[in-house]
């Protein structure tokens, strides 16, 4: 029972290849598409009719994640509804080992307008759904457990309005949350021993922290750079999700063919060390750490088309740092990871230090290991 | 507006009571706040007058829409909550006691009060902090937070991030541990922001600094006290700026003015420094030594650096023992590179006079020895001499004009354009304008 669930959350989540299509709706990938939704289980044998995706926002936020209708069937399974559209980001934004699971939809009839520099621009009444799940047996079997799923509203006003749900043990059902929670997650590790990691369920408000840039609510995987990128969006194998998303009329103008398109690098794939590196510090750091962003007022500048090395760090003196600088006196001293502040930061857990601040607890030792490479391979002067 | 009182105050008893809560199993691996959470709009939207509260019916205090008690069984999930739940004009009050917090609180609404019940009454006590960068966070704005304590965050105290208008009335924030690098950088953090006002605060302790207004415009600091930290006021790349009638004491330096390299908001002129205590701030510096004020001489009263046109005039400066008053530039030499083509590192224009500087320098320490270059007891007050070349020097806008008793005066020639130091207080003696003394803020 256990397994099966787990063989089809894997499926749903898009993490392995299943006869059953991840993320391709009640009906089917046919049938996907921003004039589709509503029309789920018309033709579904073996399904109950599926209620559509309730797109109301004027209702919401509903005090539990099945309300919504974004899945089918058992909400345990996760079968997205019709509309509901599973997509992944090339560099994402670590959350202490958590997975994720990322969905959008988009209200019938309408578009995205397409930028390629910065966030994509969706209709309001847009909802992006996230899963934050855990593989509780990291060894070869799998146990997965769903601890939160949020969700960001695009509200008339132009900001993004945030929810939390929190998901029952039994998997049954996830209420809604305003203050957040502390949740230990067990798991076995590969060679079968027993941890306990304490994970933190953000409170509503400081979803913010993030989202925020100049007094407005983003959403901030949907960007040209971030979803340029080859996964199985469509439930029919692997394709670049730009192009899958444009060949299905999900873009207001036609867009420029991806492949035509600035990407990220995949932080641990095989680009060079530098697009890798630069990958990481835009999914990771850039949304805070940009003009208008919540680390704005450090000056450090992370997204991946600053070219000025000194906007990223380089030989850069910190501001309002304190004991984040850990006696070091530069952000990047080139070559002399050890002697640079920024993956101090990344490599501590004080809550005083570390970097990002929220909402995760613990240090990203791939992102740590990736930027002190980086930082070594760096070409430029001694800052002093 | 009473039913949200109500619910904060029946929502412990109506979780108790509430046989459709199978949301949170067993419980087993769920701390709080998680139990229950979710089922309280349930039990208080539905029938808002009983609530399944055993607590009877409980006045919400004057002015408040939401009333949080540290006697709940669930108070930081409550405060929480109401932080969640606040609109714009809403009064969040919060009881008397001390609530033990682990996370962050944030404040995203604009024009909301968080109110304690005593400046030394209501204690929020952040020691077991788990996670964020701040105690309380603010983002919205015009928001008031007032009548209330925080104590040992391990990151900054509050912070305003991006934020026009904020005012802090009767707020304290600090550490205990006295000169302790692990103490958290600013107590009280606005920066990139506009109207901020510290009125009545006490902030101690900070490893940076007490009070840090960064790249900020506007602004009132005022009727504050400020004691063991590294800075206890500190105005950073900020423009208008009153900071009057403030008590600063007991900490590495007392007031500085700085311009800092390296930031978007890159400016830093007329802060109005007056009527302030500034005594004895002859705390051994603690902060980071990577950071810039990590490396300031302990005992300096009042300093400003890189920073033009600010006035500092009728404080009482004494009992530093490094140096009352200095105005020097971001001297590579004591700062390091800015590697920063904008950064202007000169002070120019500032103008300090009928200030009472008396009792300082008995003792000043190596890198004040190093720039005055004289035994103890050193100058009270120290002028670097420093001027940009690339800028017409008949200028009086550039003057730094310097009334004070040419007894004690000591200009450094501290980038030897000057032929070496001297105490010549000629070339400093004349006025710039008075900067205005009223309130620069205004809420919109």
């Amino acid at each position: 029972m256990r397994r099966q669930y787990a063989t089809l959350l894997l499926c749903t989540l898009g993490l392995v290849g299943c006869s059953d299509s991840p993320g391709s709706g009640a009906d089917g990938t046919d049938s996907q598409g921003p004039s589709s939704t509503g029309t789920a289980g018309e033709t579904d044998t073996d399904a109950e009719p599926a209620e559509p995706v309730n797109l109301d926002i004027d209702a919401y936020p509903f005090e539990t994640l099945s309300e919504y209708n974004f899945f089918v069937g058992d909400l345990e399974d996760l079968v997205p509804n019709e509309g509901v559209i599973p997509y992944t980001v090339a560099a994402p934004l670590w959350a202490d080992a958590a997975e994720k699971g990322r969905y959008f939809v988009i209200p019938e009839g309408s578009t995205i307008e397409f930028t390629d520099q910065d966030e994509w621009v969706f209709p309001t009444g847009s909802v992006f759904i996230k899963h934050f799940y855990f593989d509780q047996d990291r060894g070869p079997a799998e146990d997965l457990r769903v601890i939160e799923t949020r969700l960001l509203v695009l509200e008339a006003d132009g900001n993004w309005q945030s929810y939390g749900y929190i998901w029952n043990d039994e998997q049954t059902e996830a209420d809604q949350t305003k203050a957040g929670a502390d949740i230990f997650v067990d798991y076995v590790d590969e060679s079968g021993e027993a941890h306990s990691q304490l994970y933190l369920v953000p409170d509503q408000n400081s979803c913010e922290s993030c989202h925020q840039r100049d007094d407005q609510t983003l959403i901030l995987g949907p960007t040209t750079r971030q979803m340029n990128t080859a996964w199985d969006i469509g439930g029919e194998g692997e394709v670049n999700q730009i192009d899958w998303l444009a060949d299905h009329g999900f873009f207001s103008e036609p867009v420029p063919a991806a492949s035509d398109l600035p990407a990220l690098a995949n932080p641990a794939g095989d680009a060079s060390l530098d697009a890798r590196a630069r990958a990481y510090l835009h999914g990771n750091c850039a949304h805070c750490h940009r003009p208008g962003g919540a680390g704005g007022s450090s000056g450090l500048k992370f997204a991946v088309w600053e070219d000025d090395p000194a906007d990223f760090g380089v030989c850069k003196l910190p501001a309002a740092t304190g004991p984040g600088a850990g006696g070091r006196r530069y952000d990047i001293w080139p070559g002399e990871p050890d002697l640079s502040i920024i993956p101090f930061r990344m490599a501590s857990e004080d809550p005083e230090i570390k970097m990002p601040e929220l909402p995760s607890l613990l240090a990203d030792d791939f992102g740590v290991e990736l930027i002190e490479a980086w930082i070594s391979e760096l070409p430029g002067d001694p800052c002093e | 507006m009473k039913t949200h009182a109500l619910m904060m105050l029946a929502l412990p008893f109506a979780l108790m009571g509430c046989p459709s809560d199978d949301t949170s199993g067993d419980g087993s691996d769920t701390e709080s706040p998680t139990a229950g959470e979710g089922t309280e709009t349930d039990a208080t939207e539905t029938d808002p007058t009983t609530g399944g509260s055993s607590s009877g019916e409980v006045d919400l205090p004057e002015g408040c829409n939401y009333f949080v008690d540290a006697a709940s069984a669930t108070p930081q999930e409550d405060l929480i909550t109401a932080l969640v739940d606040v609109q714009p004009m809403e009064v969040v009050c919060v009881s008397e006691g001390t609530f033990t917090l682990t996370r962050q609180l944030t404040v995203t609404e604009d024009d909301v009060t968080l109110r304690g019940s005593g400046q030394d009454a209501t204690i929020f006590d952040f020691s077991g902090q788990q996670t964020g960068g701040n105690g309380i966070l603010i983002e919205g704005d015009r928001n008031t937070v007032e009548a209330l304590t925080v104590v040992e965050t391990p990151g900054d105290g509050i912070r305003a991030n991006d934020v026009d208008g904020i005012i802090f009335r009767d707020v304290t924030v600090g550490w205990a541990a006295e000169g302790d690098p692990t103490n958290g950088a600013y107590a009280l953090y606005p920066v990139q922001s506009e109207n901020v006002v510290v009125d009545g605060c006490v902030v101690y302790g900070a490893a940076d600094a007490g009070v840090y207004l960064g790249q900020s415009g506007q602004s009132l600091i005022m009727n504050s006290e400020a004691y063991g930290n590294v800075i206890g006021i500190e105005v950073e790349n900020s423009t208008d700026v009153v900071v009057r009638d403030n008590y600063t004491h007991d900490n590495t330096n007392g007031i500085l003015v700085i311009t800092l390299p390296g930031l978007d908001i890159l400016d830093g002129k007329r802060a109005n420094v007056f009527n302030n205590r500034v005594e004895n701030n002859n705390l051994a510096n603690f902060g980071d030594a990577g950071t810039t004020v990590g490396i300031l001489p302990a005992g300096v009263g009042v300093l400003l650096v890189a920073t033009d046109t600010n006035e500092v005039w009728d404080n009482t400066i004494t009992g530093n023992k490094s140096v009352g008053v200095a105005v020097i530039s971001f001297l590579p030499s004591l700062f390091g590179d800015p590697n920063d083509p904008e950064f202007d590192l000169y002070s120019e224009g500032n103008y300090v006079h009928d200030n009472e500087i008396s009792g300082n320098a008995m003792d000043p320490e190596q890198t004040v020895l190093v720039l005055n270059g004289t035994a103890a007891p050193g100058p009270e007050v120290i002028i670097d001499g420093c001027f940009d070349p690339d800028k017409d020097q008949s200028d009086t806008a550039l003057f730094n004009c310097l009334d004070v008793p040419a007894e004690g005066f000591y200009m450094a020639d501290g980038c030897q354009q000057q032929g070496g130091p001297n105490t010549d207080i000629d070339p400093y003696t004349c006025t710039q304008p008075a900067l205005p003394t009223e309130s620069p803020v205004e809420m919109g």
